[in-house]
């Protein structure tokens, strides 16, 4: 199991397939079944205002706490962790835990 | 003295590169980012008043984007344009939508959004924490909560419940107004994000034929960018067109043309 450090944006615990999203989707389209993901990026662009139910926490690099991916995080009640580094690269098709509260990012 | 662009670079790295661009194209959008920021800063901005001119500026924006592109999908069909001078065409459409209305919108999303934070709601944070013993996870949240896009649209009072649990249960009531006034403001930052976003969905059904008639132009003149740009948003395409294609069109054209003249003389 590996831990990656960042910081704490919002509270609470998730677990996922790592959902990297990608600029110039103009939705983040999750097909199929009810499995659950984490969204990993690089930073969430203001334009994307709502997310997929399936998606049950937030990772970015961007480190902030009043990130757009915090703030939507906070709103809607899911885990957020923020300033981890390289993020979109590390965690491609992983399956992630995230600790909001902790602000750490476990994977297998 | 607060360096804007710095702190900027800092905090949003993106953003930076947007302004660092636009900052060659348009100097008047730079002290337009200034005057709103300093005015903010300096408690003199009325929000809601610059988000409503902000707002029906981008409206009114789009409307035209609109009628231009109508305009030039009708004539290319009749007229004979070079290469060239279309994609200039097509270069000078998105650069309207992406200088002149969009970036307005972006300018006063993103003033607000990171210079808000680091000079306002980290010390309010730190103060909360100390005064009244509550966590910043749980104040953030319940900010995000009590100014959240649901909450200003439907005026759902379930979601500002935990701001409202947390105020009354405040000692400090200086205090407690001064996180009220920070929750209004943050409610109209919330409010252009918002805005930002809606008019990003709604720009979507325009700007996307532009980008791929910009890609079928740079295509077929063999100068189609690398498979990373592709997926890269408007302000790193319109560089790329603007200063490395557009000038080597140019100078094939114009080197024709003097062929052309010096062949027929």
């Amino acid at each position: 199991m590996n831990v990656i450090k960042g910081l704490g944006a919002s509270k609470g615990i998730a677990k996922g397939k790592a959902l990297i999203f990608e600029e110039g989707n103009d939705r983040i389209l999750v097909e199929g079944d009810e499995e659950k993901y984490i969204l990993v990026a690089e930073y969430i662009p203001p334009y994307i205002a709502e997310l997929d139910k399936r998606i049950s926490g937030i990772i970015v690099e961007e480190s902030s706490l009043l990130c757009h991916a915090a703030c939507i995080a906070r709103e809607i009640g899911i885990p957020c962790v923020t300033g981890v580094e390289e993020c979109y690269t590390t965690l491609v098709n992983k399956e992630i835990t995230i600790d909001g509260s902790k602000g750490e990012v476990y994977y297998v | 003295m607060y360096d804007f662009y710095k702190s900027f670079q800092q905090k949003s790295p993106i953003y930076y590169e947007v302004f660092l661009y636009l900052e060659t194209q348009v100097v008047e959008l730079k002290e337009k980012c200034m005057k709103i920021r300093d005015k903010f800063m300096n408690y003199e901005l009325d929000l809601e008043e610059e988000y409503l001119r902000v707002a029906s500026k981008a409206k009114a924006g789009m409307n035209i984007a609109q009628g231009m592109w109508k305009e030039l999908e009708a004539t290319k069909e009749k007229s004979d344009f070079s290469d060239l001078a279309y994609l200039v065409r097509l270069n000078v459409l998105i650069k309207y939508i992406y200088i002149d209305v969009q970036t307005e919108l972006l300018c006063f999303n993103a003033v607000l959004n990171k210079v808000f934070f680091e000079e306002k709601i980290q010390e309010l944070l730190q103060e909360v924490y100390d005064k009244e013993g509550i966590d910043h996870l749980d104040f953030l949240t319940a900010l995000d909560q009590a100014t959240s896009y649901q909450y200003i649209k439907r005026r759902e009072n379930a979601t500002a419940e935990k701001m409202t649990n947390l105020l009354e249960k405040f000692t400090d009531l200086e205090l407690a107004e001064r996180v009220k006034k920070v929750v209004e403001e943050f409610s109209i930052q919330k409010k252009s994000e918002h805005m930002f976003s809606e008019a990003f969905i709604e720009w979507t059904p325009l700007v996307l034929p532009i980008r791929e008639e910009i890609w079928r132009v740079l295509k077929k003149v063999d100068m189609y960018p690398e498979d990373e740009m592709r997926v890269l948003p408007f302000y790193n395409l319109l560089p790329y067109v603007e200063k490395v294609v557009l000038p080597n069109l140019y100078e094939n054209a114009t080197s024709t043309y003097f062929k052309e003249k010096y062949r027929r003389e």
